[in-house]
């Protein structure tokens, strides 16, 4: 049976769908639980932290980021016995907005740890890992620090 | 434990991430005894030790040590033969490239035909037969003195 390794990727597509779908405080819920890495020594915990982040930076078109997450070649390693699994994955994401035609704009990793509590799997962590940055100035507004 | 079919997965999908960091030799031990042919031409690699100089002559590593790439492998359709000991695998691919010559574009996009075995050690690559579809911008992918015109 591989109904962990099915859980598991369901939460990291999710991730994609809500995220597209400009749902950030269902983003945050889903990684309620989870610290995130990002580059530039950026940690985030929890969902207050995380959905921020987006809210802060994700530029929104009537409520959405106009943005599609590709996440495929996803890596498993699933501990059943301790509750622990890692995914490696890479994603792209593409996006199409107002005066700025389809192209993708970002690819990279996702390094991510999950633990089982109570039945049912979890983020436990994301490391956000940059490959290809294209044309973020549609999607992104950039960070003021570290 | 993983199905057969994830522990495959994750066999193709290691392949794609040591091309996409550069790691050449460890690339070619996942490939191990594996024949890798190109559909319709004459091309054909055996074993981990032609794989390994394959891709050295063929792909360009930049000042960071990579390729520059980032390949999806999508629509997977795995068929596992459980008396037999083998597996196919059919898959599509997608290499997106950035550097300083091009913004990030996909540059090639095709189909990879895949058979396995299983042995002792686990599902290993038994053949691979790559099929280019779509051919983009592969100038940066490629070394500068056949790149260059």
């Amino acid at each position: 049976m591989s109904a962990s390794a099915d859980e598991i990727r369901d939460l990291m597509f999710e991730y994609c769908w809500l995220l597209d779908r400009g749902e950030i405080d269902a983003v945050g819920e889903l990684m309620e639980h989870a610290t995130v890495y990002g580059e530039g020594g950026l940690v985030l915990h929890g969902k207050d932290e995380i959905a921020g982040m987006f809210r802060d930076r994700a530029i929104m078109y009537d409520g959405i980021p106009r943005s599609k997450h590709l996440c495929t070649n996803v890596i498993l390693d699933i501990d059943e016995d301790a509750g622990r699994a890692t995914a490696r994955s890479v994603y792209v994401a593409q996006q199409e907005a107002p005066g700025f035609p389809l192209q993708a704009y970002i690819a990279g990793r996702y390094r991510d740890t999950f633990e089982r509590v109570d039945g049912a799997w979890r983020f436990a962590e994301r490391v956000y890992i940059v490959d290809l940055l294209g044309d973020m100035s549609a999607h992104h507004r950039p960070a003021d620090s570290g | 434990m993983l199905s057969d079919s994830d522990q495959i997965l994750n066999l193709l999908y290691e392949l794609d991430e040591h091309i996409d960091k550069g790691r050449f030799d460890a690339a070619a031990e996942v490939f191990a005894d594996a024949t890798l042919s190109v559909h319709g031409g004459d091309l054909t690699v055996q074993g981990r030790d032609e794989l390994a100089a394959f891709l050295r002559r063929s792909i360009r590593l930049h000042d960071d040590g990579t390729p520059k790439t980032v390949h999806l492998t999508v629509n997977p359709i795995v068929d596992v033969d459980d008396a037999a000991r083998t597996a196919s695998a059919q898959t599509f691919f997608t290499v997106f490239h950035a550097s300083d010559e091009v913004p990030l574009q996909p540059v090639l996009g095709g189909a990879n035909f895949d058979t396995f075995r299983r042995t002792e050690r686990g599902w290993q690559l038994a053949s691979r037969v790559v099929q280019v579809r779509l051919m983009g911008n592969v100038a940066p992918l490629v070394p500068e003195a056949e790149g260059a015109r």
